[in-house]
């Protein structure tokens, strides 16, 4: 392989995977035939021309009429997953809560009625899965953030806790962004989600655990490391960028990714975030940052089967 | 229908005739334009991926030469009539100017 044609090649890795496969050795072909002998770099103006051709696939791939059953199944899927990811998020609190003996009066129950909602965005009509889950999360909201938030503020159920009170932005994007988010994905939805119950079953188990082990460190040690803790923190999002990392082998995939990312993330990586954002930045970025090259590494790993791998 | 992109009708222009590969289909462009239009091949090759999406143009054959895959592409019948329409809408438009180019000329020198 010449030099040129090897620059070649790595100005082609810019394209669609599919596009590649199809096209690469006939448009490195035509490259070639119009260069004249003996030049070993491409012309900045064939370089450019590529990048360009490049980005006008990939742009049409996501956004084109081609992609509309994509969008549509996405929509659908990250409504639901971000409802599976606060349901397993909420569960995990609940267990711990009741390890430890809290059994909490009954607007405890609120955050256990979330897997009727979820039941509904699979199985009932639009308006009634969309109408459930502003229910559900005008509900939530009504009971978390005065009684889990801002009695925070005063210090005295957990010292040592962030110190929020109403004025703050924060606990409200963290709080009350992901429940939002989710209701307004399940309302945009434009068909029913369909995703196998083994996927869902499996997936959700693992999730909770890892959420359960997250709030594992001070019970285990109260001397843990800042990095060990980190790690643990790390546990949840770590099990859905495996998830994700699967998903985003295809257009949908990918397309459900990025639709339920801000919610997925406030509710899982809200520890992280928090640490980001109050002082510990090189530990929250790690944190977030490990779990996000985990899923770009298995989502590039090349894999046997050809209908996995699909353009958009 | 939306107006077509003038490096879009000279690809279709190119194909009018039989079935050509990417690199025919750069210099056939170039000879039909008079050497204004120029086409690249990250240019081509996004017009054509366009354009097989569109349905107005498709696969024809492949053969391999130098060791490389030279994909042949034709027009569609849909590719076939949007070029025919819009040679159309582009004669009309060159007839109206030539004609009122002579009625102009001819006012001017006082032949009308």
């Amino acid at each position: 392989m010449s030099e040129l044609e090897a620059r070649y090649r790595r100005l082609l890795r810019w394209y669609p995977r599919t596009h590649r496969a199809t096209h690469e050795e006939e448009m490195l072909g035509v490259l070639l035939t119009r260069t004249e002998p003996g030049r070993r770099r491409p012309r900045l103006a064939d370089s450019a021309d590529l990048i360009r051709g490049a980005a006008r696939i990939h742009l049409r791939n996501a956004f084109g009429p081609e992609s509309a059953s994509s969008w549509r199944s996405a929509f659908a899927l990250a409504g639901l997953v971000s409802a599976l990811v606060l349901a397993c998020d909420l569960m995990a609190l609940r267990l711990i809560g009741v390890a430890h003996g809290h059994r909490g009066d009954i607007s405890a129950i609120i955050p256990l009625t979330l897997p009727m909602v979820i039941a509904l965005i699979l199985r009932a009509p639009r308006w009634l899965a969309a109408g459930s889950a502003w229910l559900w999360g005008t509900a939530y909201i009504a009971w978390y953030l005065p009684t889990q938030v801002f009695s925070f503020a005063s210090g005295t159920d957990n010292p040592g806790t962030y110190m929020f009170d109403s004025g703050q932005p924060l606990p409200v994007i963290l709080y009350l962004a992901p429940i939002a988010l989710t209701a307004l994905l399940v309302t945009l939805r434009p068909q029913r989600p369909t995703l196998p119950h083994r996927t869902i079953i499996g997936w959700s188990a693992l999730l909770t655990v890892a959420a359960i082990a997250q709030t594992l460190p001070p019970f285990l040690t109260p001397f843990l490391s800042y990095e060990a803790e980190t790690a643990f923190l790390m546990l949840p999002l770590t099990v859905l960028a495996v998830a994700a990392g699967y998903a985003a082998r295809t257009p949908t995939g990918r397309r459900t990714i990025l639709l339920a990312a801000v919610p997925v993330l406030l509710t899982v990586g809200n520890e992280l975030l928090i640490r980001l954002m109050t002082g510990s930045r090189l530990f929250g970025s790690l944190g977030l940052l490990i779990p996000l090259m985990i899923m770009i590494w298995l989502a590039r790993r090349e894999t046997s089967d050809p209908e996995v791998a699909v353009h958009g | 229908m939306r107006q077509m992109q003038e490096p879009t009708f000279l690809i279709l222009t190119a194909l009018a005739a039989g079935p050509q590969h990417g690199y025919g289909v750069i210099a056939d462009v170039e000879e039909i334009s008079g050497g204004r239009v120029v086409l690249r091949a990250g240019t081509l090759y996004a017009a054509l991926d366009r354009l097989r999406a569109e349905g107005l143009i498709e696969s024809d054959r492949e053969e391999i030469v130098n060791g490389r895959v030279r994909r042949y592409y034709r027009l569609t019948g849909e590719g076939a009539l949007r070029l025919s329409a819009e040679a159309d809408r582009l004669a009309r438009h060159a007839t109206t100017a030539v004609r009122r180019l002579r009625q102009g000329f001819s006012t001017a020198w006082g032949l009308s």
